[in-house]
């Protein structure tokens, strides 16, 4: 393995912490608290090529490999203290453009990539039901066939991106007696007859970033709707919960970084007892922990990439990466709190969101358990 | 590896591991695997596992549908068409 960095990916790297710093700040503080979606930063961000980063140029991408378009991800959380916004992003790469991009037709890809690459359009994927979760391929929602059309009827919820998003992949079954492959997979747009669109669902934490359930009521859609074959759901499902599992957390790596070097800079600044409070070593271990786990964490993460560039998918990698960052960056953040004292549990100081923010990185695109139960089963266990 | 043995040991593989039983005349070649419950999620993952390394051949996301797997039948001729 090399993961040594080109010039030119360096630069790219650089040019994104810069672009985030200036151009992704504003008043989070408010927004968090009021969960307001930036659809200006979110057009910022397309601006500068990031939602486009590793689509082909023909569908108006970068056509960069996986491992610079996680290192552009990673730069971007270091720079921009918005995770809900971030979030929101790696939502729609991982999980409805990279779909499109690998299982859609031509007409498909012309009509939904480039506009989603630009920014104009918002993706959402709809899996989860209020009784399929984990259990993903369990869900309820169908879709059956009349003529050349399809009429969905069922709900999801936990729908990220929903409530602004412009185009839904929604997951159904369209044959129940063969199981798994009975699932299919579509596309829809927000405003096909029959689509409800919920309210945002409050949240711990990623405030900024909306999620509402989806309704389909008879909602009647043509077959060219229909992404990849009949009974291909499952697997273009499996799919996108592989390329999201792997890099959905990559900005958490940026995420430590920031915080690390901000709880560097408070514990040198602030005094205890006639010194700064680094020099006492229990404070000192911590952040020393956090480095650790920030190190460990992106070499993990350039290695997932590694593979995914050359082909090699691993469950196996992908699964240790994702239960390992999401574990770290709680760790991380409560050690952030810790050693802000007081002041970390403040709204001012910008640590405690950190905190709600990362709570969820253990339970979307595949809980704690559920990796723990891929890595078990790699083991044979 | 000629036609007959593929479903063969297709079988056994199916049988031994997935379903974990001994007698292969269990399940029959034309045997719906999906409608009886035998082929889910997980077991789908092994079993790509177990036609790639046993028969050098690549099955890809796309081609995880039920007309490739939903019989012993029809993963042979899955694997003879690659």
């Amino acid at each position: 393995m090399d993961f040594s960095l080109s010039d030119e990916q360096l630069s790219l790297r650089e040019g994104a912490l810069a672009f985030a710093r200036k151009e992704l700040a504003d008043d989070l503080i408010a927004r968090d608290r009021d969960g307001v979606f930036p659809r200006d930063l979110w057009k910022r961000c397309a601006g500068f090529g990031v939602q486009g980063l590793p689509f082909p140029a023909a569908y108006g991408g970068q056509g960069s490999d996986v491992l610079t378009t996680v290192l552009v991800m990673e730069a971007l959380g270091c720079g921009c203290k918005d995770n809900g916004l971030l979030f929101a992003l790696g939502a729609q790469m991982w999980s409805v453009q990279m779909p499109i991009n690998l299982f859609g037709n031509e007409e498909q890809k012309k009509k939904y990539l480039p506009p989603l690459c630009s920014g104009q359009l918002i993706g959402a994927h709809g899996m989860s039901e209020p009784g399929s979760g984990s259990d993903a391929f369990s869900l309820s929602t169908t879709a059956k066939r009349d003529g050349s059309s399809y009429v969905l009827n069922g709900a999801k919820t936990f729908v990220s991106n929903a409530p602004v998003a412009d185009v839904f992949i929604i997951f159904a079954n369209t044959d129940r007696s063969k199981g798994f492959m009975g699932i299919s997979a579509f596309i829809l747009d927000k405003n096909t007859p029959g689509l409800q669109v919920g309210k945002n669902i409050g949240k711990l934490g990623l405030r900024t970033s909306p999620w509402s359930e989806v309704v389909m009521d008879d909602c009647r859609i043509p077959e060219t709707q229909r992404l990849g074959k009949e009974g291909n759901g499952a697997a273009i499902f499996e799919d996108s919960m592989a390329w999201e599992r792997s890099f959905i957390l990559a900005n958490y790596v940026g995420g430590m970084e920031r915080q690390l070097e901000t709880c560097i800079n408070y514990t040198k600044g602030r005094k205890q007892f006639g010194k700064p409070i680094s020099k006492f070593q229990s404070v000192a271990n911590r952040i020393v922990d956090m480095k650790v786990r920030l190190e460990t964490s992106r070499y993990l993460l350039y290695k997932v990439a590694w593979m995914m560039d050359r082909q090699t998918p691993s469950t196996l990698d992908a699964a240790i990466l994702k239960l390992y960052l999401s574990e770290s960056w709680v760790k991380s953040c409560l050690d952030a709190t810790q050693i802000h004292g007081g002041y970390g549990y403040t709204t001012e100081y910008e640590v405690e969101r950190d905190l709600r923010d990362s709570v969820g990185s253990t339970l979307y695109s595949g809980t704690s358990e559920m990796q723990r139960n891929l890595i078990a089963r790699h083991l044979h266990l | 590896m000629n036609e007959q043995t593929a479903e063969t040991a297709i079988r056994k593989y199916i049988v031994n591991e997935i379903m974990f039983k001994k007698d292969e005349s269990v399940l029959g070649f034309e045997e719906s695997l999906l409608e009886r419950g035998v082929l889910d999620s997980m077991a789908m993952v092994e079993l790509i596992a177990f036609l790639e390394r046993e028969f050098s051949v690549k099955v890809a996301r796309t081609d995880m549908v039920p007309e490739n797997f939903d019989s012993i039948q029809a993963i042979a001729q899955f694997i003879r068409s690659r």
